[in-house]
C-alpha cells in the first residue's frame, strides 16, 4: 500500500537517509526501529509528506504524496509523537481541526459531532466530544489523535513513539486498540526505543541504523538480544557484563521526611521506579524548590542531619541539590543561547561575567561535545550532556535525574549512566527516576517504587526486574 | 561569536535614507541647524529605546514609557514652576517615582503573572492621566529659570548636542550591562527560556522586575533632557513614544519573543525612525509623515524575515 523505494535525503551536508526501502501492507504492523539520529523520523516524515525525498519515491496506493495535505488525502496519518492539539478546544473540534463539516463557512455543530462520534466509537475509550481536550489524559488525547486519522479516511497510521507519555496501563489498552484497527485492515508504523513493545505488537521490523536500513526481520524470529545486536553493532542497551556499583557508604547525605520518605546516602544510586504519573516528578521537583512561588508543603529535608529550607530552585543549588529536568529542551536548556553560557549559567555568581567559556571546557572536552553554536544545533545525547555539565561544574551534593534518557540512543544512555556512576564514586548521592526498570536496574544499588504518589515498596538492586516494579506498582 | 548583520543592515538602510533625503532636499536637509535637531532627537529616541531593547530582550514589553517622558517633564515642571521647588530635588523626587513606577509594573508582571503588555497599557493611561490632573491640560513654561537645567537639553558640548553625550554614555552602560555581566546573561536567559533559567538558579522574578525599573529610569532620563529642550512640557509630551521605541528596538534586530538581538541596534533603529519622519517634512509635506513610517517598518522587518528564510 505505502511504499517508499530508494529513498535519499540531506539536510545541509548532513545525509540523513542514504537509500532506504520501506513498504507498509495493509492489516500490516510494522517496527521501525534505530538510535538516536538514525534516520526514523526523517523517513517518516518523507512517508507523511513533509519532506519530499533527494532521491527515490513514495507511493501511496500507486500516487505519489508531494505534501502533508496530499498524503492526508491519499490515506497516510502521522500520528505526532508531542501531539499538537488545541488543548482548550472540545474534543469534537478537535477531531476535525480543518476538517470541519460547514455550510457557507459557519460550522455545523450537529454534523460535526456526528462525524467526531463516529471516529471516537472506532478508537473506544468511552470519550465525549464535548469534553475540553485539555481535561483528558495522555492515553486519551492519543486515541483522539488517532480517532483523527480515522476519520480522514486514514489508511496507513505512522506512530512515533506512540508510549512515550502513556502509563503501562494506558498502553496496554492502545494495544488493544491497534489490534483491532489491523483487524480492520489499517496499515501501520510503529516507531519506539521500546524493544519489548515493537516485539510485542509488530509484524515484521525494519532496523535503521545511521541513514540506512540494516536489517529487515519477522518479528517472530527476533528476541530482544537480537535486535539489540542490530541496533548497536554489537553489545546490548545494558551490557550483562555491567559491574554493579561499588557499595556505598552508612553515612547519610539527604534524609527525606514528608509523603515519600527515605535516606540517601554517601555514593548511593537510588532508583525512583513506578508508572507514568506515579508522582516521581513531584518527588524530585520537590526536592529542587517546588513549582514556582510554592514551596513543597510538610516537606522536611536535613542534609548532613542539618535542616535546609528548599523553597526555590535557587535554594536547592545554593544547598548543594541540583535536577536533570524532565524535558530537556524546555526546562533543562536554553537552546538559543551558546552551548558555553548554557553550562556556565548555574556557576555564575560575581556581577561582572566570569570567563564562561573556561568554565565550561573541561566538560566540553570530557564528554566531546562541541561548542561555539546554540544548544539547539545539537542532538538529544549532546544536549543531556550540556545539561550534566552545567550540574558538574558546580560539583553538587546530591544528584537527581528525571528520566534522564529518554529519547536517547544506545551510547548516549550508556554515558549518562556513566556519569551517574562517577558521581557516586565520588561520594555523591544521586537519584534516578526512570518508568524503564532496566535503567533502573542497571545503574541503581537499590530502588522505590512509587504509586500514587506514596512509596509502595522498595526493591534491592537483584530483585529489579520488570515484573517486581510493576506487581508493586500496578 | 555573535554577528551583528540584522545590526550593519540597519546601519546600511540608515544611510541609504539619509543618502536619498540629502539628495532629494540638499539645502534644508543638510542645513547645520537641522542635522543638530535631527541628532539631538535621535538621541532621545535611543536613550528612551534602550530600556525598551533591555525589557523586549528579557521577554518583556513597556508601553508605558512614553507616558513616563511626560510624567517626567511635566512633574518637574509642576514641583518647580508650580511650587518652587529648586530643580535638584525636583529631579530627585521624580527619578524615585519614575523607579516607583517601574517597580509596581514590573512586581505585578513578575511576581503576580500578569501578561507585561496589559500591565504597561494600564500604566501608560494611568501615567498619562496623572499627567493630565497635575498640568490640568496645559503646557507648563519653567525651563528659561534653570538655565544649567537647559543646557542639558538644548546646550552643545563639544561642538555636538548634549544629548547626544547623554546617548553615548547610555548606550556603551547598557552594552556593558547587557554583555559583560551576570544581570545582562540574565537578562538574555529568561527572555529565551524563563523556566530553564529558574530551574537553573536564575532568580527570574528579581531580574524580571529590574527589567522595568530600567526602562523606566530611562524614560525619566529621556523626559528630563527632553523638558530641558522642550519650550513648555504638557500632557501631550512624547505621545505614543513606546511605540517608536519598540519600532527602533524591532528594526534594530530584536525578536519580540525575547532572548534575541542587541541593544547596539536601537542606534540605527531609533536614527531610521527619526531621519523618516524628518526627511518626509522636507521631501514631500508632513502629512506623509506615518505612511513613511509605517512603510520603513514593514519594508525593513518582511525584507529582514525573507533575508532569514534563505
Amino acid at each position: 500500500m505505502l511504499e517508499l523505494k530508494g529513498i535519499k535525503k540531506s539536510f545541509g551536508g548532513v545525509k540523513a537517509l542514504l537509500g532506504v526501502d520501506f513498504s507498509v501492507g495493509p492489516g500490516e504492523i510494522v517496527g521501525l526501529v534505530g538510535g538516536n539520529g538514525a534516520g526514523k523520523s526523517t523517513l517518516m516524515k518523507v512517508a507523511a509528506g513533509a519532506h519530499l525525498p533527494d532521491e527515490g519515491t513514495v507511493t501511496m496506493g500507486g500516487q505519489t504524496p508531494h505534501s502533508p495535505a496530499d498524503a492526508i488525502r491519499l490515506g497516510v496519518s502521522l500520528v505526532r509523537q508531542e501531539l499538537i492539539q488545541a488543548n482548550d478546544l472540545d474534543v469534537g473540534a478537535n477531531v476535525l481541526l480543518g476538517h470541519e463539516p460547514h455550510r457557507y463557512g459557519v460550522i455545523d455543530r450537529g454534523a460535526l459531532y456526528r462525524k467526531a462520534s463516529e471516529a471516537l466509537e472506532r478508537v473506544g475509550g468511552g470519550i465525549d466530544p464535548r469534553t475540553i481536550l485539555g481535561e483528558l489524559s495522555p492515553g486519551q488525547k492519543q486515541r483522539v489523535e488517532i480517532a483523527r486519522a480515522l476519520s480522514l479516511d486514514a489508511k496507513v497510521l505512522l506512530l512515533d513513539e506512540p508510549t512515550a507519555t502513556l502509563t503501562e496501563h494506558d498502553a496496554a489498552r492502545l494495544f488493544d486498540l491497534l489490534r483491532e484497527l489491523k483487524k480492520q485492515g489499517l496499515g501501520m508504523v510503529y516507531i519506539s526505543h521500546r524493544l519489548a513493545e515493537v516485539l510485542e505488537i509488530t509484524d515484521r521490523i525494519v532496523c535503521l541504523r545511521d541513514g540506512q536500513k540494516v536489517a529487515e526481520v519477522s518479528t517472530s524470529s527476533q528476541t530482544r538480544e537480537s535486535l539489540v545486536e542490530f541496533l548497536a553493532g554489537a553489545g546490548g542497551v545494558y551490557s550483562t557484563d555491567l559491574q554493579p556499583p561499588p557499595p556505598y557508604k552508612p553515612e547519610v547525605v539527604l534524609e527525606v521526611r514528608g509523603r515519600v520518605s527515605f535516606d540517601l546516602h554517601a555514593g548511593e544510586i537510588l532508583g525512583l521506579a513506578g508508572l507514568v504519573g506515579a508522582g516521581r516528578t513531584s518527588v524530585l521537583r520537590g526536592l529542587f524548590g517546588g513549582r514556582p512561588g510554592k514551596a513543597p508543603d510538610n516537606l522536611i529535608v536535613k542534609m548532613h542531619g542539618k535542616q535546609i529550607t528548599l523553597d526555590s530552585p535557587q535554594a536547592a543549588i545554593n544547598a548543594g541539590i541540583v535536577l536533570v529536568p524532565e524535558e530537556r529542551a524546555s526546562q533543562g536548556l536554553i537552546l538559543g543561547m551558546l552551548v558555553e553560557h548554557n553550562i556556565a549559567l548555574p556557576s555564575l555568581k560575581k556581577f561582572l561575567l566570569e570567563d564562561e567559556k573556561a568554565i565550561a571546557e573541561p566538560y566540553m572536552k570530557q564528554f566531546g561535545i562541541r561548542g561555539g553554536g546554540a544548544a539547539s544545533t545539537l542532538s538529544g545525547g549532546n544536549q543531556q550532556k550540556i545539561v550534566l555539565s552545567k550540574w558538574m561544574a558546580l560539583s553538587p551534593t546530591v544528584l537527581l535525574l528525571d528520566e534522564p534518557t529518554r529519547g536517547l540512543d544506545i551510547k548516549a544512555k550508556r554515558d549518562v549512566h556513566e556519569v551517574c556512576r562517577k558521581m557516586a564514586a565520588e561520594g555523591k548521592g544521586v537519584i534516578v527516576s526512570s518508568s524503564e526498570a532496566d535503567e533502573i536496574a542497571a545503574v541503581c544499588h537499590r530502588a522505590l517504587v512509587l504509586s500514587r504518589g506514596a512509596i509502595a515498596g522498595e526493591l534491592a538492586r537483584e530483585e529489579l526486574t520488570d515484573a517486581n516494579i510493576l506487581k508493586l506498582a500496578a | 561569536m555573535k554577528t551583528y548583520t540584522k545590526e550593519l543592515r540597519m546601519f546600511g538602510v540608515l544611510v541609504v535614507l539619509f543618502g536619498i533625503t540629502a539628495l532629494l532636499t540638499p539645502k534644508t536637509f543638510l542645513a547645520a541647524h537641522n542635522l543638530t535637531t535631527d541628532l539631538r532627537l535621535i538621541s532621545f529616541m535611543t536613550l528612551l529605546s534602550l530600556g525598551e531593547a533591555v525589557v523586549i530582550i528579557a521577554g518583556g514589553i513597556d508601553l508605558s514609557i512614553g507616558s513616563i517622558v511626560c510624567f517626567t517633564a511635566v512633574t518637574t515642571a509642576y514641583l518647580t514652576a508650580g511650587h518652587g521647588m529648586g530643580i535638584v530635588p525636583a529631579v530627585i523626587i521624580v527619578l524615585l517615582l519614575d523607579v516607583l513606577i517601574g517597580l509596581l509594573q514590573g512586581l505585578a508582571i513578575a511576581r503576580i503573572g500578569v501578561q507585561p503588555f496589559v500591565i504597561t497599557l494600564g500604566g501608560m493611561l494611568f501615567v498619562r492621566g496623572v499627567a493630565d490632573m497635575i498640568t490640568r491640560g496645559q503646557e507648563i513654561e519653567f525651563v528659561s529659570r534653570f538655565p544649567g537645567f537647559r543646557f542639558l537639553g538644548e546646550g552643545d558640548g563639544l561642538g555636538l548636542p548634549m544629548p547626544f553625550w547623554f546617548a553615548v554614555a547610555g548606550v556603551a552602560a547598557t552594552v556593558f550591562l547587557m554583555h559583560r555581566t551576570i544581570v545582562g546573561r540574565f537578562f538574555y536567559a529568561i527572555g529565551a527560556n524563563a523556566e530553564a533559567a529558574r530551574l537553573s538558579g536564575v532568580p527570574v522574578v528579581r531580574v524580571r522586575v529590574l527589567t522595568y525599573v530600567i526602562s523606566a529610569v530611562l524614560a525619566g532620563f529621556t523626559g528630563l533632557l527632553y523638558s530641558g529642550y522642550l519650550p513648555a512640557p504638557s500632557p501631550t509630551t512624547a505621545t505614543s513614544w513606546e511605540l517608536d521605541a519598540i519600532a527602533a528596538v524591532v528594526l534594530g534586530g530584536c525578536s519580540l519573543l525575547g532572548g534575541r538581538g542587541s541593544v547596539i541596534g536601537v542606534i540605527p533603529g531609533a536614527a531610521v525612525m527619526v531621519i523618516t519622519l524628518n526627511g518626509v517634512n522636507h521631501v514631500i509635506n508632513p502629512l506623509w509623515q506615518n505612511v513613511a513610517r509605517g512603510t520603513v517598518i514593514l519594508t525593513a522587518v518582511i525584507v529582514d524575515r525573507l533575508l532569514e528564510k534563505k
